[in-house]
């Protein structure tokens, strides 16, 4: 039988990371760390973790929230997002509006944006550097052989850039953000599995650019897209879940760590 | 939307499009820029 629990690991700052940890029923010489979306640890996530665990991998999806927990709820972040539909869509990106919207929020609410908007190079090196952690955590602890790295959304891209940091044995990518420094995928050990949105600009557009490092740098990589859905297709319960997509990319996904982590 | 290139905020503002989009169809009934939620999902975004 499966066994859930909440484990904590120490970062790279010393903080406690707390992590949804699901162990397979047998004993796993493999892991993969899911990396997950910016409302955080949800019933999507953790359902991800189980079903990763049924395949027999031990499976941990760190909360990348955990220092501020109480604060970044997927409630309160949701809330959040509503208030920004009070700015044009072309400003929702520009300083000058955040900083008026942020007079108007609480405390907490403006901490979500400071973390998640205006100080976003300095959370995502943290949220990165907690996901290298956890592979350290997971290599040192567990006595797995092989470790793997997944992420959706925002997590995709945090995902993205780790595989770049330490050596996973595979990444799989749903619609993340192509890593800062393309030349980087150089330094990627694993295999690596991108899943795309059709309808997605902001992360296609990184596509060419993608594609161009992809053949410079041939890194081990598989590509599926996907016509007609959007970004966070594979959200099962979400506003723009499409299930025949979800369910073949989740059969890419199972086909590809069955190849890469046995 | 452009890139803001942060994974982050990308992910951020992409979801404020969504539920913008996905919100006001369903209060309004009205057509959403590319695809209508098909109303099979209650809205709980993760």
């Amino acid at each position: 039988m499966q066994r859930e629990e909440v484990v904590e690991y120490r970062s790279f700052d010393g903080a406690e990371v707390t992590a949804f940890l699901v162990r397979p029923s047998t004993s796993a010489n493999s892991a993969v760390v899911v990396v997950h979306e910016i409302f955080g640890i949800t019933d999507f996530i953790r359902n991800i973790t189980r079903r990763l665990a049924s395949l027999g991998y031990l499976a941990i999806a760190p909360n990348l929230y955990s220092r501020r927990a109480n604060v970044f709820t997927e409630e309160r972040i949701t809330a959040v997002m509503r208030r920004f539909w009070s700015i044009p869509p072309e400003r929702r990106a520009s300083g000058e509006a955040v900083a008026e919207l942020m007079r108007t929020l609480t405390v907490e609410e403006q901490e979500i944006v400071r973390e998640l908007v205006v100080d976003r190079v300095k959370t995502e090196e943290r949220m990165i550097n907690d996901v290298v952690a956890a592979y350290n955590h997971v290599k040192e602890t567990y006595g797995v052989s092989k470790v793997a790295v997944m992420g959706f959304c925002m997590g995709g891209g945090l995902a993205f850039e780790a595989l770049t940091r330490v050596p996973f044995d595979a990444g799989v990518i749903y619609y993340g953000r192509n890593p800062r420094n393309l030349e980087d995928l150089a330094k990627v050990k694993g295999a690596i599995l991108a899943i795309y949105a059709g309808e997605d600009p902001s992360i296609n557009q990184g596509l060419p650019d993608l594609m161009r490092a992809v053949i410079t740098y041939k890194p081990r990589f598989e590509m599926a897209f996907y016509p007609g859905t959007r970004h966070a297709f594979a959200t099962e319960g979400g506003p723009v879940y499409n299930e025949a997509a979800a369910k073949d990319a989740w059969e890419r996904t199972v086909n590809f760590l069955r190849k890469y982590l046995g | 939307m452009s890139s803001t290139g942060s994974a982050i905020t990308d992910c951020f503002l992409t979801w404020v499009d969504i539920l913008e989009e996905t919100e006001k169809s369903k209060v309004g009934g009205g057509k959403g820029r590319m695809h209508r939620p098909t109303g099979k999902h209650e809205h709980k975004p993760d």
